[in-house]
């Protein structure tokens, strides 16, 4: 049978999906005439295996290791050409409580100190249990990842928010710490590894339980799609089954223009440096097995430059060459405002204004060389002006609008009150100061990226998907990292989205490899 | 449903290749490369095709080390001044697409190289190319 008969073929088999199941339950709860529409034909299977991971990021990568080296035979299903998703393009830096960085230093701390410090920027909706799981598994983690090959580049640092130093940096960023672990599976006795294989629904039994995935093989992603999940039929249909259980490490969905802006609009336009394959087409195959969708009107924003570095300059919107926001505002809010003025002023992108006064009271110096030097991703280069005139031609604005702003700025400042949006005019215990009267002058875009989306699945302290309906887990389905959702809430901590990651990655890879193998 | 499938099936295609008499570039016609040079011979009888996988283009173009060796020029060097010091530095970032630092030697050729429709520079996705001197993909 030739693969294009054997695709048709396999789509007219009946399985029963999740919406089947979840129809059926509805059904059964609600009306006394209607039965179960559930199919209880179980499809053919192609291949059956003990344990399938779907994604290979950070968090399915330690899952399928874990549940390998349990002694379960694994698959990990990847949709793209390539592996490691956006944990490839992260700095993958590692909040971790109780490393021997910080026993070496004589750093005390505790989980509960970690749950505490991301209570502080969750906006209160973030799940506290949840987090304090994540932080008391994060020193196994660091010892599991040490032993398979990782290496910490040696600095413990205490970046913003944390109350002690507890973050570890991987050698190589997340592109380093992913080529140690996928040196490591290569050497794992049962443990496949596939690329180009789209999971499209997840198999529930007569009982609800996930016993195995619906597939497409030889998937070619196309990037240029506006709507990959919907448009591309490619592939060719298989059906695994798992005997144990299945765990979706399936990232955010930043990519995916017509399901972010459906939650939120002004998200319409935003820049973001995720995978490519970040879509919602995983999120939405867990809610059809009826997985609870959680917090996917949050956002979380990130910047080439520190957003508490903006505080030393003056950002302007272009179409008016003037100011429009607080620089001294949280990463998200600063964002927003950003993004509302887009819808605006035609689409164009805001600029900061510095001088070489406000550059010196950068905290990450590294991080300007970085942009002077054309290497901080798009709209993230910094241009240095030998005047205002300059810089107003660079970014397309009126001059005289612009001089007059810094005229007007520099006067408020001096003064000590920015009476139009009250940005605060100390930081870290430096001053705010005026610009200089002369050049150079420094201008860089302020373009907000959506690089991590809070929302996902609900889960337990087990990884368990839970179930909207009944807030049961569904049994034999995992979720890890990314995918999940619930645990940060508002404003998830810096550093802390590879605890997460890994930690319930570690958390569903021992829990699948406990189930029994049916 | 068949028909269904096989419309949808077609409007994939669509995109990955038209099913129509294709270009080539110039040096690859001067090579006198046919269709089945890059496709499998069962996808070309079907008029089915997916992209050459990357083994057949470094059949040619490669192996992959080498092919990032020669294209080595591609990695970004630039002046980098100490904040504090004001010492300068080379700094070399791995911008060479065949031997990144996100994916080593490990992409996929079509992933950029497009042979039948215009390239694309995927390091363009998330990086400001420009003060690299990237030229157009080819």
């Amino acid at each position: 049978m030739g693969k294009q008969e054997d695709r048709v073929a396999n789509s007219r088999r009946r399985f029963m999906s999740g919406a089947a199941v979840m129809g059926g339950a509805l059904l059964g709860a609600g009306s006394v005439s209607a039965k179960p529409v559930a199919a209880t034909q179980a499809p053919k299977w192609d291949e059956t295996v003990d344990v399938i991971v779907v994604g290979s990021g950070v968090a399915g990568s330690i899952a399928a290791i874990t549940a390998a080296e349990a002694g379960s035979r694994t698959v990990v299903l990847e949709k793209m050409a390539r592996l490691g998703g956006t944990s490839r393009f992260s700095g993958l830096n590692f909040a971790c409580v109780g490393s021997p960085q910080q026993k070496a230093k004589g750093i005390e701390d505790r989980p509960e100190w970690l749950a505490n410090d991301m209570a502080k920027v969750s906006g209160d909706l973030g799940d506290y249990a949840l987090a304090l799981n994540m932080a008391r598994t994060t020193a196994r983690v660091e010892r599991f990842l040490s032993e398979r090959g990782v290496v910490w580049d040696g600095r413990l640092l205490k970046l913003g928010g944390h109350s002690v130093p507890r973050v570890l940096i991987p050698e190589g960023d997340g592109a380093g710490l992913l080529a140690a672990l996928q040196k490591h599976m290569a050497g794992l006795k049962g443990l496949s590894v596939r690329t180009q294989v789209k999971v499209d629904e997840i198999v529930l039994d007569d009982k609800g339980r996930a016993v195995g995935v619906k597939v497409r093989e030889r998937y070619f992603f196309n990037a240029d799609s506006a709507n990959d999940d919907i448009e591309n039929q490619g592939g060719v249909v298989r059906n695994i089954r798992a005997r144990q259980g299945i765990v979706f490490a399936t990232g955010g969905f930043a990519r995916d223009k017509a399901f972010r802006s459906a939650e939120v609009p002004f998200l319409a336009g935003v820049a973001t440096t995720t995978n490519p394959g970040a879509t919602a087409g995983a999120l939405k195959t867990l809610v059809r097995a009826g997985g609870h969708a959680v917090h996917g009107s949050l956002f979380r924003f990130a910047y080439p430059l520190p957003t508490e570095d903006m505080v030393w300059g003056a950002l302007i919107d272009p179409a008016t060459g003037k100011r429009f926001t607080s620089e001294g505002q949280s990463r998200n809010v600063l964002g927003q405002a950003v993004l509302a003025r887009k819808l605006v002023n035609g689409n164009r992108t805001p600029f900061m204004v510095y001088d070489e006064a406000g550059l010196a009271r950068f905290h990450n110096l590294a991080r300007v060389q970085r942009s002077l030097n054309g290497l901080n991703g798009i709209d993230g280069t910094m241009y240095k002006f030998a005047s205002i005139d300059e810089l107003a031609a660079h970014f397309n604005t009126d001059a005289a609008a612009l001089k007059k702003t810094i005229a007007d700025y520099n006067a408020a400042i001096a003064q000590g009150k920015d009476a139009e949006f009250d940005k605060p005019l100390e930081r870290s215990g430096r001053k705010v100061v005026p610009l200089a009267e002369n050049g150079p002058f420094y201008g860089t875009p302020v373009s907000p990226r959506l690089n991590y989306t809070p929302g996902g699945i609900r889960i337990n302290e087990r990884a368990q998907a839970l179930r909207l309906i009944d807030g049961q887990p569904i049994p034999g389905l995992y979720v890890a990292g990314e995918a999940a959702g619930g645990l940060h809430g508002q404003e998830r901590m810096t550093a802390c989205s590879m605890p997460d990651c890994s930690s319930y990655g570690l958390i569903a890879g021992e829990n699948v490899a406990r189930e029994p193998k049916a | 449903m068949k028909y269904v499938l096989i419309a949808a099936f077609a409007a994939f295609l669509s995109f990955v290749l038209p099913t129509t008499a294709q270009t080539l570039k110039p040096k690859h016609q001067a090579v006198g490369l046919e269709c089945q040079t890059c496709h499998k011979p069962e996808q070309v009888a079907k008029g089915q095709f997916e992209p050459a996988p990357s083994a057949q283009c470094l059949s040619c173009h490669g192996p992959a080390e080498d092919l990032a060796k020669r294209t080595a020029r591609l990695d970004f060097v630039s002046e980098m001044v100490d904040p504090k010091t004001g010492a300068k530095s080379q700094h070399k970032a791995k911008t060479n697409p065949h031997d990144s630092f996100h994916f080593g030697t490990q992409l996929d050729c079509y992933e950029c190289h497009r042979e039948h429709r215009p390239s694309k520079n995927e390091c363009a996705t998330c990086h400001d190319t420009k003060p690299w001197g990237m030229k157009p993909t080819p």
